[in-house]
This record gives structure tokens, sequence and C-alpha cells, in this order.
């Protein structure tokens, strides 16, 4: 039958039961140095290649405030935090803050410096069904579906924080999997336009930061995955090895970043073969802006201004406001699914230039939840083409010196920082840098981006 | 007389397009139909166990059906169990006495240590759409509050789930404190889930062992109506 999943999961894993007193069971998800310790401890016991962190599988719907409590079999989510679907809005007021997840971040450091590190990362599905009856998020998929997809989407963008700042500091292997959000529960369609659809984004924001880590999808998802069309499938041939040698080799492997259709607690299983996925490129399109993508706009920029990184400003304008601040021409936007997800738009600039009359400021804002995975680079290429064609001027960008994602999307462009033209700004009690990029016009037509056809 | 037999068949005529119709709310999930189709049923001075039994019951057996096809999967189960519990209200309020005192109860629940309880909800549904009474205790259920509420709901089965191997054996202990508390020769116990097996059925002395959810309800019907066990 088609949605039966060619992965036969070889069974649920339960983590060593975690044998402490109860007079120390905040520390499981609370102390980094004891989470790292016990980690080592049952790494070693185990023969296991990597230090598992956390220490089970509730830590992101502790984090998410799930309510869990200790007992002699383990750490146990006795009663779910909410009773109802709507309550589940309080999630969208929450925001990625890494001190949230500082005992992990606490344990990476520490257990990194003796073992190969894996974080193991629940899917979004399967932390909200911690949190409320999962029959009610099921039902809810049909009933509020709008409700779910914003959470989704939200929670997406947060784990993605957590994972690359994870990476950072220093895991090796990130271990995914969503077993609550699968496609035997739900079906191809839900599973293709709700959980597929965002564990394919949370991926491909990923991917670019996947330089000294790898992530390891577990087979169930993978095989999803690929029934949607998200990603292919491509075998690597390896010599008869350990399933865990095997992926433990990979991360010294550059062309290797994203593995799945096996399960990382096999680590003992014989292979020949390692399954690598590349992911399907993103369905989505540039074109003009239009009236109709006032509120979209105005809700990126809002979320922008929120952020505090990308703007000085501090104010969320009406579009009328708006519209009058940016040059009525040269504004874009990229639509993925029928929704706007990203901007770019121009402003007459105050740097005079000496080879052409006209030169412009780009501004570019891209949905949280949607960064990293190339439309701010589709925008820029088409405002950089745009203003080729055009008016063959210069471009210049004003950038917060800590916007980093900012900064490398302009380098990668042909931006040039303009070094003398630095300025230190108070932005919300806090003393700024804003560096200034140029990028010439050189006489060259830079082509706009293909249009892709939305599916 | 002519007349009379034609009015009686005109009136079973309707009354079998109202039950009809109760089913097809059900299998298009359509709460508000399904709602509103009950209470014509009630006014109109219709069967209402047969209206229980062909529109209520005949609707979730093809919802089953379709499960089990995977033309639906559960939200849209769930949506078609929203529609029948909409069906159920109005019906169950104009049911007479006797219907209602003699549905088989059926206690379910996910074994001590288990929080998973996805498909044990799926079980319930069913079974409680195929007629049975259901009281579903949730999960992580220690065997003590299993055979009370067995003993409380006056129970003809305790429906026990798990999908991990570190929890199956707690069923044996629900079995063991049916027999301490000298009800299970009364009480019938069937056991579901991924891990288990027909051969861990026989071994903890349980009645029967289901793998899927339609199967379970098959299993429910035999346990009941043809007095089967494993362990005869």
């Amino acid at each position: 039958m088609e949605t039966q999943s060619e992965y036969i999961c070889p069974g649920l894993e339960t983590p060593d039961y975690i044998r402490v007193d109860p007079g120390e069971a905040a520390k499981i998800y609370e102390a980094g140095d004891f989470i790292a310790k016990y980690a080592m401890e049952v790494c070693m016991a185990s023969g296991s290649r990597f230090i598992k962190l956390p220490l089970d599988y509730n830590y992101e719907a502790y984090v998410f405030g799930s309510r869990i409590k200790h007992r002699s079999d383990g750490m146990v989510i006795t009663q779910y935090r909410y009773e109802n679907i709507d309550e589940l809005s309080w999630l969208l007021t929450k925001t990625y803050e890494p001190k949230q997840f500082g005992a992990i971040f606490d344990a990476i450091k520490i257990a990194s410096k003796n073992g190969t590190v894996m974080l193991r990362v629940e899917g979004v599905f399967s932390i909200l069904s911690a949190l409320i009856n999962p029959m009610k998020i099921l039902r809810a998929l049909k009933k509020k579906r709008a409700l779910i997809t914003r959470l989704m989407e939200h929670m997406t963008e947060i784990l993605y924080q957590y994972m690359h700042q994870a990476l950072q500091n220093g895991v090796s292997i990130i271990s995914y999997a969503d077993p609550v959000g699968t496609i035997e529960l739900v079906g191809r369609n839900e599973y293709k336009k709700v959980i597929g659809k965002y564990t394919f984004i949370l991926m491909k924001q990923l991917e670019p930061d996947l330089r000294q880590g790898l992530m390891h999808l577990c087979g169930k998802c993978s095989f999803a995955l690929e029934k949607c069309g998200y990603l292919k499938m491509i075998p690597v041939p390896v010599k008869e090895m350990f399933y865990a040698d095997a992926v433990e080799q990979s991360i010294q492997t550059e062309s290797v970043r994203l593995i799945g259709h096996g399960c990382i607690n096999c680590e003992e299983l014989m292979i020949s073969r390692l399954w690598t996925l590349k992911l399907s490129e993103i369905e989505g399109y540039v074109r003009e802006m239009t009236a109709e993508d006032a509120k979209a706009v105005l809700s990126i920029y809002g979320s922008a201004i929120e952020d505090g990184k990308s703007t000085v400003v501090t104010t969320l304008p009406d579009w009328s406001e708006w519209d009058e601040i940016y040059y009525p021409d040269g504004r874009f936007v990229y639509c993925l699914d029928q929704r706007t997800v990203g901007f770019a738009a121009l402003k007459y600039t105050g740097i005079e230039s000496k080879d052409t009359e006209k030169s412009f400021e780009v501004s570019i804002y891209v949905h949280k939840a949607y960064r990293n995975m190339g439309i701010g680079t589709a925008l820029l290429q088409q405002v950089i083409g745009y203003c080729s064609d055009v008016y063959g001027c210069n471009i210049y960008s004003h950038i917060f010196a800590d916007n980093i994602a900012s900064i490398r999307l302009h380098k990668k462009m042909g931006f040039v920082r303009i070094k003398n033209q630095t300025k230190t700004v108070n932005h919300r009690h806090v003393m700024k840098e804003i560096y200034t990029y140029e990028r010439k016009y050189n006489g060259c037509e830079m082509l706009h981006v293909q249009t892709k056809q939305v599916i | 007389m002519k007349e009379n037999t034609m009015d009686v068949k005109c009136c079973m005529y309707k009354q079998n397009r109202l039950y009809e119709k109760l089913k097809n709310a059900v299998i298009d999930m359509d709460e508000e139909e399904a709602g509103k189709t009950a209470e014509e049923i009630v006014s109109s001075g219709a069967d209402i166990p047969k209206a229980v039994e062909y529109g209520l019951v005949g609707g979730m057996d093809v919802v089953a059906k379709y499960y089990d096809e995977e033309t639906y999967f559960i939200p849209e189960v769930l949506m078609c169990a929203d529609a029948m519990y909409a069906g159920m209200a109005p019906l169950k309020k104009a049911m007479p006495v006797s219907a209602e005192t003699g549905q088989h109860v059926i206690v379910i629940g996910s074994v001590f240590g288990d929080t998973h309880d996805i498909g044990k909800n799926i079980v319930a549904l069913f079974l409680e759409g195929s007629g049975f009474k259901v009281i579903n205790l949730g999960r992580d259920v220690a065997p003590e509050v299993f055979v009370d509420a067995a003993e409380k709901y006056n129970a003809d089965i305790i429906v026990i789930s798990t999908l991990m191997t570190t929890t199956m054996w707690g069923m044996k202990d629900v079995i063991e404190m049916l027999k301490v508390r000298g009800l299970r020769d009364r009480v019938k116990v069937m056991v579901g889930g991924k891990p288990l097996s027909l051969n861990f059925a026989k071994k903890i002395g349980a009645d029967g062992y289901s793998h899927d959810a339609k199967a379970a309800v098959a299993l429910a019907k035999k346990l009941i109506y043809e007095d089967y066990s494993l362990q005869k």
C-alpha cells in the first residue's frame, strides 16, 4: 500500500532508566555537568560509540513546559501540560532563548572533549504530543489547521536555532526522529503538507550549518520524506562494517552531511552501504510585490523589528508609511506554497557615488522560519539584476555588525564593506555598530533568478 | 389492511433512509449532519437501538474498513468519531434503559510504565463504534487500576496495550491480580501492541491477542459471543 513505510523500525529503544535520587531529578534537565557525566557513564557502560545527549526523549518537551516526574522506572510525563488545543497558542509567544537549553549546551561542551557527541532531537509533532493528548493534535490537523501550521512553523524555527547552537558547541551528530509525526498515522497528504514539509524546511535550514557535523534522520522519517518528494536517497558503498562505525567515519567525509534510512540505535548492525540524503530544491519563486502582499510584508518586517538584529527601526509602520519610505519599483517577494515568506525593497541612499547618478540601499527580510534556505539569495539576486538592468547603479546595504547571516549573504553576492563608513548607534539601549556594504555596478547584467513552478 | 401494510412499509422505508443518512454523516465526518439526523430519528419515533446499530455502528464499520485500507488515517477516523459522538448524544438520551444495560463493557488502557496511547485510543474508538461501552483508563495504568475499574464497571473484557518491550510483562501482573481478586473467571483479558505476539499472550495467560484495531474488534466479539480464549 502506498503509505506503508518500507522501513521497518527495529523497535523503540528506551534510554537506560536514569537512576538518580529523587532529590537530584531536576539535574537530569538542568545541570550540564551532571548530564555530561551521566551520559559519559552510560556511553562507557553500554559500549556505545557515541555520548548521547540529552539523557532522555523528554528534554524538548521539558523546555516547552511539560510536567515530568521522576519515578523508579524513569522520568515520566504523568500529566499533559495542556487540556485544550487552543491553549497551545501560548507556545507561539515563546521565542528561542539559549539559556533555556543552557544545560545541554554546557553538557555538550564538556562531553565533546571526551568523545563523539550525538544530540537526540525530537520532532515538533512528537514534542506537541508530550504537551497535550496526541489525539487532540491529530484531530486538530483537520479542525484547526491554521493553528497547527503556525505551531509547526514557529517551533521548527526554535528547533533550528537549538540545533544550530548545538553544532557550534561541539555536537558531531544530530539524530533526528519524530516518532509521533509519521506518515502511517496521518497519511501521505497530511504528512506532505504539514509534518514532512516542516521537517524538510528544518533540514534545509540546517544543511549549511553541517560543516563539522552531520545529521542522521530516523529511517521512518527519511522514507516518508522520500515518498513525498522532499529528498532522494543515495547509497554510498562502505566496507562491511558496523553501522555506528560507518556513521562515525562519515563525520570526516565532507560530502556526507545527511544520512538516513537506518536506525542510529542499531550500532552493531553490519552494513555494506550507507544511505545519504540529497534534499530537493525548495519550490518557491520571486515575483514583483503587489498591494496584496502588504499584510505579509508588514508581518515579516514586524518580526524583524522584534528580533532587533535586522533593522534600526523599532516601531512597525503602517502600510502607507512603509510604502512612502521605500522606492515604488524594484520591490520583490518570495513565494513558497502560496505564501509570501520574504521580501526585498529599495530606498534612495544618501551615499554619493562618482560612478553612477543613482544608488540604492537594499533591504532584504525573510520570515525567520524560512531563513538559511536560499530565499535571501534569490531575492538579493533579483534586486541586483533589477538595479543593473534598469539603472546601472551601485547598491548599498547597512547591516548590524552582529548580523552574521546577512553579512555572509551580501559578501556572497559581491558586496564589499566600506571600512570608513561604520556607524555606532544606540539600539534599544545597546551600542551597536552598523557596517556599510557596497556592490558596485560593473557593467555586466546579472541574470534574474529563474522562476520555478510552485507545486 | 392493505393500507396499514402500505403505511408500515412507508414508515420502515423512511426509518431506513434516516439510518442510512446517519451512517453517511459518520463516514463523511459531518458532525452537524450526524447530530441533526439523530434528532430527526428521535423525533420521528424510529427505533433507537436500530439507529445506533445501522447508523452509528454501521458507519464506524465502514470507517474501520477505510482505515484498514489506508483511505482514512487517524485524523479522518477522529473526525468520524466526532460525528459518531454527535449522533450518539441525542440517541443515548432517548435510548430505552434495557438496551443500555445490555451493553458489554470493556476497560482499556496502556500498561504501567508505557505512555504511548495513540493506537490504544484508536482501538477504544472502534470498540465503542461497534457497540461496546468502553472505559478508557488512559496510559501508564497500574494493575490495580485496571482491576478496580473492571470490578466497578462490571467489565467483560480488559484490553491492555503497550509499545515497549520493557513494560509488556506488566500485563501479567494485571492477570495475576484478577486471579487474586477472584475475577479471572468473569473478566477476559486481551492484549495488543507492536512488541507482542500470540505466543506472548498465551505465556502470560491472556485470552487473546490482536495486532490492529480491526482485529481487536473482531476478537472482542469472539471473546464475548463465542466464549473464546487462548487458554482453552
